[in-house]
């Protein structure tokens, strides 16, 4: 058994870094893992998606990972058990109702379960106030993400989430995270560019209208709505995959040819991790008045 | 024809396979030249694989002159609206350039037969 120190986490680009480090040592490895959170300040919510689903993935490999939840800060336990995450992993620990929401593994595309998830534990009833536009457009664009996951990932073990809501930011974050194929190799395989970089291939997938889907119908749309509502809601997301990235930050200056911003990964993730972060505040929405008057079709 | 889509999909109009669905209650009655009403009151949620299935393959064998004299949506919200736009534009140009490239290919099939004999 090799032991492995899981770091502090937050949701900036080192952070990911340091997330697929440990992943990379866990997986290439052919030993038992355990994981020590004794150098562990702060787990965010893209810190628990991927360790958790980190630790599925090496139990669906024949080698259940071990947490050394003793070597856990009182504050980690405390937000560890908030998110259940404790108790997903056979832990006691009451949830209590606050800001985040919950740790979940999804192996199926289920509507229901998936979209009271999201309305009623990521937004929670009543804990946000958000107009029905805005929040249904939020609801709408994380269902796209998953919507994608499901579809291309081929992940052994489902799709991992985990959503926090930070208030005094006024900010709702979400993480999706697989450990599938990764969008690079799949747009490689499907364009038969062995040669085509990562960042260029998660380029291509973000335009409107490309899909590797070839079940004869226009598809596309995820990634490009993803980046459309982002933008108009002045949020950001992250994504990454394999040894690429692609962010979409509104706070950067906005220039047509830097809308999202691709490049090489300092580290890279077998599978895709996507994190996504709304304003929640009224004035950062203005869909309601892109509303055309033009005819629908 | 008249379908109240919340009784079909419940509020959340967001899979390939509801939409697949509602496409296979209505393409014949377009096709027969028949006005459709699709009546989505009481629907919050919607994405694009719902409307993908459920009106992007429409631009197949219908125009958007057709499907607006014939095809009536009511009670979207205004992020459905702008999702179902999006999501005509991209069928337009997507089932546009499969007609082109299945004539180009008839086309050369064509010309491979008259080069055989």
């Amino acid at each position: 058994m090799i032991t492995l120190f899981v770091p502090t986490i937050r949701d900036t680009n080192e952070h990911f870094y340091r997330l697929f480090r440990l992943s990379a040592i866990a997986t290439s490895s052919q030993d038992l893992i355990s994981f020590d959170f004794s150098r562990c300040k702060f787990l965010m919510q893209n810190g628990v998606a991927l360790l958790g689903g980190l630790a599925k993935f090496l139990e669906s490999e024949g080698r259940p990972a071990d947490f050394q939840w003793r070597t856990m800060r009182q504050e980690v336990a405390a937000s560890l058990g908030n998110n259940g995450f404790l108790r997903f992993f056979g832990q006691s620990a009451r949830r209590s109702k606050g800001t985040a929401a919950e740790f979940r593994q999804d192996t199926l595309l289920e509507k229901e379960p998936l979209v009271a998830y999201l309305v009623h534990d990521w937004i929670g009833t009543g804990r946000i106030k958000l107009s029905s536009a805005l929040k249904e457009a939020i609801v709408s664009t994380a269902w796209e993400i998953y919507a994608n996951a499901f579809e291309h990932s081929q992940s052994p073990v489902g799709v991992f989430s985990c959503g926090q809501h930070y208030p005094s930011k006024h900010l709702l974050e979400l993480t999706v995270v697989d450990f599938g194929c990764g969008i690079p190799a799949k747009v490689r395989a499907f364009l038969k560019r062995p040669d085509m970089s990562g960042a260029e291939a998660l380029q291509w997938a973000f335009r409107r209208g490309t899909t590797t889907s070839q079940i004869g119908i226009a598809r596309g749309m995820g990634l490009d709505l993803l980046r459309e509502f982002v933008r108009v809601n002045r949020g950001q997301v992250s994504i990454f995959s394999h040894d690429a990235y692609a962010i979409v930050d509104s706070r950067l200056p906005r220039r047509k040819d830097r809308e999202v911003i691709y490049g090489k990964s300092g580290v890279p993730f077998t599978g895709t991790i996507a994190n996504i972060v709304f304003r929640c505040t009224p004035h950062y929405y203005s869909f309601a008045s892109e509303v055309s008057s033009r005819p629908l079709f | 024809m008249n379908l109240q889509i919340l009784a079909l999909t419940g509020p959340n109009c967001i899979t390939l396979e509801d939409g697949q669905m509602i496409y296979e209650r209505i393409f014949p009655e377009l096709k027969a030249g028949h006005s459709v009403e699709l009546d989505f009151k009481g629907v919050k949620l919607f994405a694009s694989p719902f409307f993908n299935a459920a009106i992007g393959q429409l631009y197949k064998d219908f125009s958007s002159d057709d499907l607006n004299r014939l095809l009536d949506m009511r009670g979207l919200t205004a992020n459905g609206s702008i999702v179902l736009r999006k999501v005509g534009e991209n069928a337009k140009v997507y089932y546009s350039s499969t007609r082109a490239k299945d004539i180009i290919e008839s086309v050369v099939n064509g010309q491979e037969k008259e080069d055989v004999r």
